[in-house]
């Protein structure tokens, strides 16, 4: 597919988007990618990532209801979709398989 | 900024540095995202760091996406871009389809473009003469207008009326004079190594030093201060100064006039007007150098009008506060005559003449040069607008036809949702863009034409000088407002398709388009009727011209100037030429025919007080035979003395003064008295645009500038060999010039000449407008009827029958048009022969040869297209359905 080359941090922005699926917006994305990884980001970074996955069409968004928090302003919510589903599991087979093959003694 | 610690908030200036960059539509969840991590890492960090990293936020949000950007406005794209892109593809696509519809259409634009340039060039030209003075509208003209029996009007005047003027008369603050030496100088000069070049120079002033400050003249060489002043000096401009001298420098050199023998030093030399300017000419000789020959009466003479009298009025003044002084001031300056102011007044009007009027407005006696008209000026403008007219009808012509090959792409459109309005756009826009190609093309023809126009006219156009800003902004214009006019018809008629019918292919075009279109046909060829209608008339008239009788010989005549030198030896050159067979008859005469014949007094001896302002001829004996004047009473001057004054008349002049036996009687003229020998017949001495003023013929060998030759048989270009060998073997050190006679009167009518050659371009280019017109719309009717004409031919219809049909539907409104166009034509027509005191009468050979000659052309047209619908096998038509 075209296009659908991953860069390392819009591997983890899309995966953050995958765990905090139903509630991945960018402060949400942020402070979840800051907590699981235990460094700061930066939140232009985040959305312009979010912005290129979209353009890729790895993830999708829409416009969130207004809530009581952050001043009443409404969030732009992201789900991965299958097209993202597919990119992350290939990956995730690629490390796998790339792991099977190391051979034991390389540990030794 | 708020630090309180219940409320912290972050950094109000950085989140209004996001509000100047951040696009709108993206605002609202990067303020909230950011607000929401700032109260987040208050807690986990402290409101410090918080702040900091707010901040850090804001600045790396700073990235193209996030920017404000009108038109990548990425969620909802503006509606138009594409849309153009569409129109741009579809326009060109159907020009290239349909190419000899499209090359017709803007050949015929272009032509009518380029057409109008040219014109618009020349009227413009002729509306700026005298227009780039510093003081334009400050400087007039005194013009003397004589009252009485026969109305005079001058443009010269007194040697001395502005001086006394400007004297008498405050707020005129500059006074400049020219006056024209008679005949034409002879100049000859002289180099160091002995070489003489010697050339006759037609175009030149006595003027007062004040006339180079007035005219703002621009002096290469030589003193502004001085210039002028000193009595035999001469300035000449670059051109003559380059004949003459080559790049030798000028100043100091010295000219001879050959005619009054004065040596003459070259002080300045002035750089021709860069601007229109009816004063034309070619060197300038100090009026203190005429003043050497003129005696105190003369100068003093208020009745003289001789002088070119300019002044220039002070800011503070106006003509009409300065001619209401005039009654007081003519009292004075004219009470020298003797007259009584009533006398004064009631003979003559003194005038301030603007400067600016005088090339399009004055048509006086003794002018500097013959000016143009205003009639011109209009003449031209309106056929630069009917042409213009014409090729926007053509295109209008054109593009409706075009347009039902287009109905179902409008239909499509319509379905689609386009607006009225907008399909307006989009054929308006079309229209505009072929209005563009078509003014590129002309502007290339007309740079091709240029070198053509400039052998053409009197001022040739500077290729250079064409490109300010505001000529460009004029053909922008132009374009727009052709492509508005011409394009907006089609656009509102192809507009106002019915969608569903459009969509279902019916092509017959209501009936209003149909009779906008015959309308258009017969505009069209209305206008090429009158053309042609038109320049028939002016050829006409002007063959009229070349071939009325004009009571004297006028083919095999040669005219030699006489000057200086040459009349010491004129008798023995007479005798010589006499003796040759070659030599028919010769004389000697004052001016030439064709030339101003200058009026002067002409007085009874037995009653003084009767004065008779007439024209005056001064010749030798055998005037009227050189020239075959017939004489109708009494003798010619066959048996005189050389030196004896005797007068011939003519029938006019007998008229005017209403003698009942003029033979024998006595008058006096310029203080000879003579008697009256004889009466010709009326001969037209000057041209025919205005009636045989009365003329005084007098014997006077002694006052003449030209020898007449009357060539015998054929052997004109030997003859002018052998008169060039006899004058310079018996007067070596003068210059034969010549004219022949025919070619000065045939002068006379080059106003009219080129008019007549324009008047073919004009008709020629508004024919083949029409033309294009009428050929693109056979080829549309013809396409529309094709199956027509199928059914016709298999129901047994003939070819001719055929082609008939179709010639019969074209040719009606070419037949109206003429009609119309006839009565119009007629009535300008007589309008235009109504300048001329001798024309020709509008005979139906011009009605008929203007309808046959646009008919035949017409026919033509029509019928290569029917002809070729009419052969075809209607098996082709009719098999696709």
């Amino acid at each position: 597919m075209k296009g659908t080359y991953l860069g390392e941090f819009e591997e983890v922005v899309l995966l953050a988007v995958a765990i905090r699926s139903g509630d991945a917006y960018g402060a949400a994305v942020t402070s979840e990618i800051e907590q699981q990884m235990g460094r700061s980001v930066n939140l232009g970074a985040v959305h312009s990532a979010l912005h290129r996955l979209e353009e890729k069409g790895l993830v999708n968004s829409q416009m969130g209801g207004a809530t009581a928090e952050r001043g009443g302003r409404r969030k732009r919510l992201y789900s991965v979709t299958i097209a993202g589903k597919r990119a992350l599991e290939e990956i995730h087979q690629l490390r796998n398989q790339m792991w099977e093959s190391i051979p034991k003694t390389a540990w030794s | 900024m708020n630090k309180s610690k219940k409320h912290p908030e972050p950094p109000r200036w950085a989140t209004y540095l996001l509000h100047l960059f951040c696009a709108d539509h993206l605002v609202e969840e990067i303020e909230g995202d950011l607000e929401e991590l700032f109260f987040q890492r208050i807690q986990l960090l402290g409101e410090k760091k918080a702040r900091i990293r707010y901040v850090l936020d804001v600045m790396s949000l700073m990235r193209p996406f996030v920017f404000k950007n009108k038109s990548s406005d990425y969620i909802q794209p503006l509606p138009g871009s594409s849309m153009i892109r569409n129109y741009l593809t579809i326009a060109l696509r159907n020009l290239l389809r349909q190419k000899l519809n499209s090359s017709l259409n803007i050949i015929g634009l272009a032509a009518g473009i380029t057409c109008s340039l040219f014109i618009l060039l020349y009227v413009r030209d002729e509306l700026h003469y005298d227009k780039q003075f510093t003081g334009s509208d400050r400087i007039y003209r005194i013009t003397l207008e004589n009252i009485g029996e026969k109305t005079r009007h001058w443009a010269a005047t007194a040697p001395l009326i502005g001086e006394s003027m400007a004297q008498e008369i405050p707020g005129i603050t500059e006074v400049a004079r020219f006056h024209r030496p008679y005949p034409d100088r002879i100049f000859s000069y002289t180099s160091t190594n002995g070489t003489s070049e010697r050339f006759e120079e037609k175009s030149g002033f006595y003027a007062d030093p004040a006339v180079v400050h007035m005219f703002n003249m621009e002096l290469v060489k030589g003193d502004l201060t001085t210039v002028l002043k000193e009595v035999n000096t001469i300035v000449l401009t670059t051109a003559m100064a380059k004949k003459y001298f080559g790049d030798q420098d000028p100043i100091g050199k010295v000219i001879q006039d050959d005619m009054d023998n004065i040596p003459m030093k070259v002080t300045g030399v002035v750089k021709e007007f860069p601007f229109p300017t009816h004063l034309q000419f070619d060197y300038l000789i100090s009026m203190s150098t005429r003043y050497q020959t003129l005696s105190k009466e003369d100068l003093h003479n208020p009745g003289w009008s001789s002088f070119y009298n300019y002044v220039l009025l002070d800011p503070s003044q106006s003509k009409t506060t300065v001619e209401a002084k005039f009654p007081e001031f003519m009292k004075k300056f004219y009470a020298p005559t003797g007259e009584t102011p009533q006398q004064i007044f009631s003979t003559r009007k003194l005038h301030l003449q603007p400067i600016q009027d005088i090339h399009l407005h004055s048509k006086l006696e003794k002018e500097m040069a013959p000016n143009s008209d205003s009639m011109y000026v209009y003449i031209f403008s309106v056929a630069a607008a009917l042409i213009l007219l014409l090729a926007a009808v053509n295109f209008i012509n054109i593009s409706t036809a075009q347009a039902f090959k287009r109905m179902k792409e409008v239909g499509v459109r319509k379905a689609m949702g386009a607006s009225k309005s907008q399909l307006i756009r989009q054929f308006v826009g079309e229209a505009l863009l072929l209005a563009f190609i078509a003014t590129s093309l002309a502007l290339f023809l007309f740079r091709l034409i240029i070198p053509l126009y400039n052998t053409l006219s009197i001022r040739p156009i500077e290729v250079d000088q064409l490109f300010t800003l505001q000529n460009i902004g004029f053909v922008l214009v132009l374009v727009v407002l052709v492509g508005w006019l011409a394009g907006s018809y089609p656009a509102w008629f192809i507009a106002g398709f019915n969608s569903i019918e459009s969509l279902k292919g019916k092509k017959t075009p209501r009936s209003s388009i149909k009779w906008v279109r015959q309308g258009m046909i017969v505009f069209q060829f209305a206008v090429s009727v009158f053309m042609i209608f038109s320049t028939l008339i002016i050829y006409q008239q002007l063959r009229f011209f070349h071939s009325k009788d004009i009571g004297f010989d006028k083919q095999q005549v040669i005219a030699v100037k006489v000057y200086g030198k040459m009349y010491n030896k004129i008798e023995t050159i007479m005798q010589t030429l006499r003796t040759n067979p070659a030599v028919s008859d010769l004389s000697m005469t004052s001016t030439l025919p064709g030339d101003r014949f200058s009026t002067d007094m002409f007085i009874p001896v037995n009653d003084p007080q009767k004065e008779f302002q007439l024209r005056h001829i001064w010749v030798n004996s055998n005037f009227l035979s050189t020239l075959g004047i017939e004489l109708k009473e009494g003798n010619g001057f066959d048996h005189l003395q050389l030196h004896q004054t005797a007068y011939i008349l003519n029938e006019a002049a007998i008229k005017a003064m209403n003698l009942d036996s003029p033979l024998g009687m006595q008058f006096v003229s310029r203080g000879d008295t003579g008697k009256i020998m004889g009466i010709v017949k009326d001969f037209h001495f000057a041209s025919l645009h205005s009636t045989i003023e009365p003329l005084v013929i007098v014997h006077k060998p002694f006052q003449t500038n030209y020898m007449l030759i009357n060539v015998a048989g054929n052997h004109l270009p030997e003859t002018l060999e052998l008169l060039k060998s006899t004058f310079h073997s018996l007067s070596p050190e003068t210059l034969f010039s010549y004219t022949f006679l025919n070619e000065k009167l045939n002068m006379l009518y080059a106003s009219e000449n080129r008019m007549s050659q324009v008047f073919q371009l004009f008709s020629g280019l508004t024919i083949l407008i029409s033309c294009l017109g009428l050929f693109s719309l056979v080829i549309y009717t013809v396409e529309l009827r094709t199956k027509e004409i199928g059914i016709r031919k298999i129901l047994g219809s003939s070819v001719l029958e055929v082609i008939m049909l179709l010639l019969k539907n074209f040719l009606q409104p070419v037949l109206i048009a003429t009609l119309i166009a006839w009565p119009f034509a007629w009535w300008v027509a007589t309008q235009w022969l109504q300048n001329f005191a001798y024309h020709i009468a509008i005979d139906w050979k011009v009605f008929a040869g203007s309808a046959l000659l646009i008919w035949l052309i017409a026919i033509l047209t029509v019928s290569f297209q029917s002809i070729r619908a009419a052969l075809t096998n209607p098996v082709n038509t009719l098999r696709n359905e």
